[in-house]
């Protein structure tokens, strides 16, 4: 069975229902702390920065979390094209350590997540239901068995989520996780997308297609019974006609952490 | 036109100033840094008063609200002295000051024109045989301006811009 590091930092707070997700997609799971030698590093397939506060957010969100030494490892594992999610703060810590886009391939610190805004206006902490959308979803390993028109109801919960992307940055040949209303339409207006970010973006893929930085929170759309039934999805529906059943049925997010174990299988040979 | 400059600091330990002084010495290993202070800068300025009343009144604000500093935790200062000082300045923290003057300006009586905030860290540094020229841009290469796994944490600038303290002397060595 291959094997899934999710690291814990300290102020992390998504580890174990992130655990339970990847569990459930057939990895045999271990919560690891920040502190983790390099060679117990390296016996993972597969890694999970989970969601959270890491060290409070102090200085801004990540960036201490990115200077530690498990983010070189981190970086060494995606030299080798192993699997690596980051949600959440998971996603503001690899972009803090340059780990996308990584157009360079040499981990510069290529976009940033700032503070949520709406309009012009501070916006503080978002937490709600969104919908994505996935861009060029064949360039990455997470998404390459899903078409471009497929939404996806997921939660998002952060006050540093909006995507800030150089003109410089050009993400033509990226996977991107877009904010869509409930039909799949994009648009970076306020609710669609709820913090302001560029161009609507949620998530972003390096240009390898093996690591996937995502501010909405897969973990929390991954079974069925995480579904709200007020959401404008089929996943209500399919929820509202599973609930006479004990049965813990699959959510719409599963499939992002079952492509991560495909990937594994496969020998981690996307790019 | 008169300003009313406030470097507001927490009284008690700052966590963010430690953290940073910390992940500075023991992770990007600089060695020259001796000590890291973190400040929220606030620059009123006000039309139709004096500099004198323009602070007079502040005062005032500030007994009566805690919109600007809370006196439980934090303390002001109205200026840095003998000291290297960088200010953060940012689309987000624009947006921060108009929110603040939106709230307070009331209580101004009309003239309040502007509300900036910044961040201010302030830099005790071992010069160790540099001019002040080349331990800014030290200071800015490794330190301040993150760019890699191993270069900076201060400011992110990729959306943050830094700009050293033009009216401060270097307190160095």
């Amino acid at each position: 069975m291959p094997r899934l590091a999710v690291i814990q930092f300290p102020g992390s707070n998504c580890e174990y229902e992130t655990a339970r997700a990847a569990r459930y997609a057939g990895f045999d799971v271990d919560i690891v702390r920040w502190t983790i030698s390099r060679d117990d590093f390296h016996r993972y397939d597969a890694y999970i920065l989970p969601g959270g506060f890491s060290y409070q957010d102090r200085i801004r969100s990540g960036a201490i979390a990115a200077k530690l030494p498990v983010i070189q490892y981190l970086q060494e594992a995606d030299t080798l094209n192993k699997p690596i999610m980051g949600i959440c703060n998971g996603c503001q810590i690899l972009a803090e350590a340059g780990m996308i886009p990584n157009l360079s391939g040499e981990h510069k610190v290529e976009v940033a997540l700032a503070r949520n805004i709406k309009g012009q206006d501070p916006h503080g902490f978002v937490c709600d239901w969104t919908y994505v959308r996935f861009v060029r979803p064949e360039k990455s390993m997470f998404s390459s068995f899903i078409d471009s028109d497929m939404v996806f109801p997921i939660p998002v919960n952060h006050g540093e989520g909006r995507f800030v992307v150089p003109d410089t940055v050009d993400l033509s040949q990226c996977t991107v996780a877009l904010y869509t209303d409930a039909s799949g339409t994009a648009s970076e207006k306020y609710p669609i997308t709820p913090n302001g970010s560029a161009q609507g973006i949620a998530g972003i893929c390096n240009q390898k297609g093996n690591v996937f930085a995502l501010m909405p929170h897969p973990e929390r759309a991954s079974l069925l019974k995480q579904i709200p039934l007020w959401i404008d999805s089929y996943w209500a529906y399919e929820k509202r006609r599973s609930l006479r059943l004990s049965e813990d049925f699959e959510g719409p997010c599963m499939p992002f952490f079952k492509a991560m174990k495909s990937a594994v299988l496969a020998g981690v040979s996307h790019v | 036109m008169s300003k009313v400059s406030l470097y507001i600091y927490t009284k008690n330990t700052d966590l963010h100033a430690m953290s940073a002084f910390e992940t500075i010495k023991s992770v990007l290993n600089y060695p020259y840094l001796n000590g890291l202070k973190r400040y929220r800068h606030i620059t009123l300025t006000f039309t139709g008063w004096t500099d004198d009343e323009a602070r007079q009144k502040v005062d005032e604000f500030n007994r009566h609200s805690f919109q600007l500093l809370n006196p439980n935790k934090e303390a002001a200062l109205l200026q840095l002295q003998d000291a290297l000082v960088g200010e953060i300045s940012s689309s987000d923290l624009d947006a921060e000051g108009r929110l603040l003057k939106r709230l307070i300006e009331t209580a101004f009586d009309g003239h309040l024109t502007e509300v900036s905030v910044s961040i201010a860290w302030e830099f005790s540094v071992d010069a160790h045989g540099l001019s002040e020229d080349l331990l800014k841009d030290e200071l800015r290469h490794r330190i301040i301006d993150t760019t890699s796994y191993t270069q900076g944490l201060l400011i992110n600038p990729i959306y943050e811009h830094f700009k050293w303290q033009i009216s401060t002397r270097t307190a160095v060595g």
